[in-house]
């Protein structure tokens, strides 16, 4: 009894302290949506593990039997863009190969109900290639094409649910929506190129230490004896000029590498402010 | 079990809020924040990818005063919710007290909601904790996408998938506009300071 009281006073302190700390500002909550927890007592008996395994058959017979249901009550206009709406919040918020492929499948058959009218058609063209982009990259794929995808979208849906729209407000919509597309095109390529030109220049760089140090190594294994007859066939003077002409070569090539490094660097710097 | 400091009279209770990737677990920390900034004052520790994803953990840590002559300091986590990131979310879960299971409402998140509660069951398990012991919260977020036609899962779905067996306290919710976001957070702190304070004994 004293327990409980106890219990009871802690409570009440608790929530006390934390109506102080976040008591006014939560002018959000509705108390009305607590779903409250029914009583254990039916199942209260059976192990835990049992308890919880058996859920995994409920939850797949609940599947199979309320999915359409669930479907059903909830689209609210049978638009045919419901689905292709699902999809795109779905790749907003991860990427799946799943998602991708019921995208870009769900683009084709859009297509083919729209193939006579030209706009709605390009705005699926477009969706489409930022699918297949998106599908190509993954997690790699330029930060901007998940804005655009969902900005083509809801453009998308505008054009196809407003009834008052004129044709050249639609056509304003595709043109803004198609520069933002070209815009994303141009960054991804020109990333693509500084990338390029990195890894070029790298190469490069590695092609030359490599020869640097194949030089070294020839020269420093080469006996004695071999080194007098090689010498002999140049001049003292000469062989200083060949092995300073290698140096020269290594030099110059090191200087490649690092001017080429620098260009890429301030390509990809140039590209940062761009899209700033 | 929390890390109770009986020299300084000092509890800190940890509380993880869990669930499936782009659920809104951030976003409810954010809320927090945002909202409580003042009173709080503390700063929040969060570490995102360029695609906005938990890449390791949010960290926001409160004092909410002394309670029984302890003071009491509450550390909320939340852990990356991709599943590539078992690691890190086993690692977050360690000395846990306490666990907000953030569901994504959507219906296409359906099978997403419950391996992540599988998921969170196994990892408890490593720490020889027990999902239907552990105090926990069940929040079904996203609420506010039916105003934007979204198919969302009905109620009385999400609780038969999620919560027919643990039989939880559970709130719908909108993290991006606070909606029972702090009555989740209430509950979680009630329950698991409680349950702390029986263990104490």
């Amino acid at each position: 009894m004293v327990d409980k009281s106890k219990e009871n006073q802690l409570d009440s302190e608790i929530a006390k302290r934390l109506d102080d700390l976040f008591g006014e500002g939560d002018p959000f909550s509705d108390e009305k949506k607590v779903v409250e927890p029914k009583q254990k007592a039916a199942k209260k008996n059976k192990p835990e593990k049992e308890m919880f395994s058996s859920t995994d058959e409920e939850i797949l017979d609940l599947e199979e039997d309320t999915a359409d249901e669930t479907h059903d009550e909830r689209v609210p206009d049978g638009s045919p863009l419901a689905e292709l709406k699902q999809l795109v919040l779905s790749i907003d918020w991860e990427i799946t190969e799943e998602a991708l492929d019921e995208f870009l499948s769900q683009i084709d058959d859009l297509k083919a109900i729209y193939k006579n009218e030209k706009i709605i058609f390009m705005f699926l063209q477009l969706l489409g290639s930022l699918g297949v982009y998106i599908k190509t990259n993954r997690g790699n794929a330029h930060p901007r094409t998940f804005k655009i995808l969902s900005s083509a979208f809801y453009s998308l849906e505008e054009v196809v649910l407003s009834k008052e729209m004129t044709e050249p407000e639609k056509k304003k919509l595709l043109n803004t929506e198609m520069d933002k597309y070209k815009q994303l095109r141009t960054q991804v390529s020109k990333k693509k190129a500084a990338k390029a030109g990195r890894q070029e220049a790298i190469a490069t760089a590695k092609e030359g230490v490599a020869r640097t140090q194949a030089f070294q190594k020839k020269r420093s294994a080469q006996p004695k004896a071999i080194e007098k007859v090689a010498n002999k066939s140049l001049s003292p003077a000469e062989g200083a000029v060949q092995s300073y002409a290698d140096l020269a070569e290594a030099v110059a090539e090191l200087k490649k590498f690092i001017h080429s490094e620098l260009n890429a660097l301030k390509q990809e710097l140039r590209i940062l402010r761009k899209s700033k | 079990m929390a890390f109770v400091n009986l020299k300084n009279k000092e509890i800190q209770v940890k509380i993880v809020y869990y669930g499936p990737g782009r659920g809104g677990k951030t976003t409810n920390l954010e809320y927090i924040y945002q909202k409580f900034r003042n009173r709080i004052n503390t700063e929040m520790v969060t570490v995102k990818t360029h695609g906005d994803r938990t890449l390791f953990f949010d960290f926001l840590p409160f004092d909410i005063g002394v309670i029984n002559g302890y003071d009491v300091k509450i550390q909320l986590y939340t852990v990356p919710g991709q599943v590539k990131y078992n690691a890190t979310r086993r690692l977050v879960l360690r000395g846990v007290d306490g666990i907000v299971f953030v569901a994504d409402s959507m219906a296409v998140r359906r099978e997403k909601n419950i391996l992540s509660l599988k998921n969170l069951q196994e990892n408890l398990s490593n720490y020889k904790k027990s999902i239907f012991r552990i105090p926990c919260v069940i929040q079904y977020n996203k609420v506010d996408l039916l105003e934007q036609g979204i198919p969302l899962l009905p109620t009385d779905i999400l609780e038969k998938d999620l919560n027919s067996q643990l039989k939880r306290p559970s709130f719908q919710a909108s993290a991006l506009k606070g909606t029972n976001v702090v009555t989740t957070l209430k509950k979680i702190i009630s329950m698991t300071v409680a349950s702390i304070k029986r263990d104490l004994k």
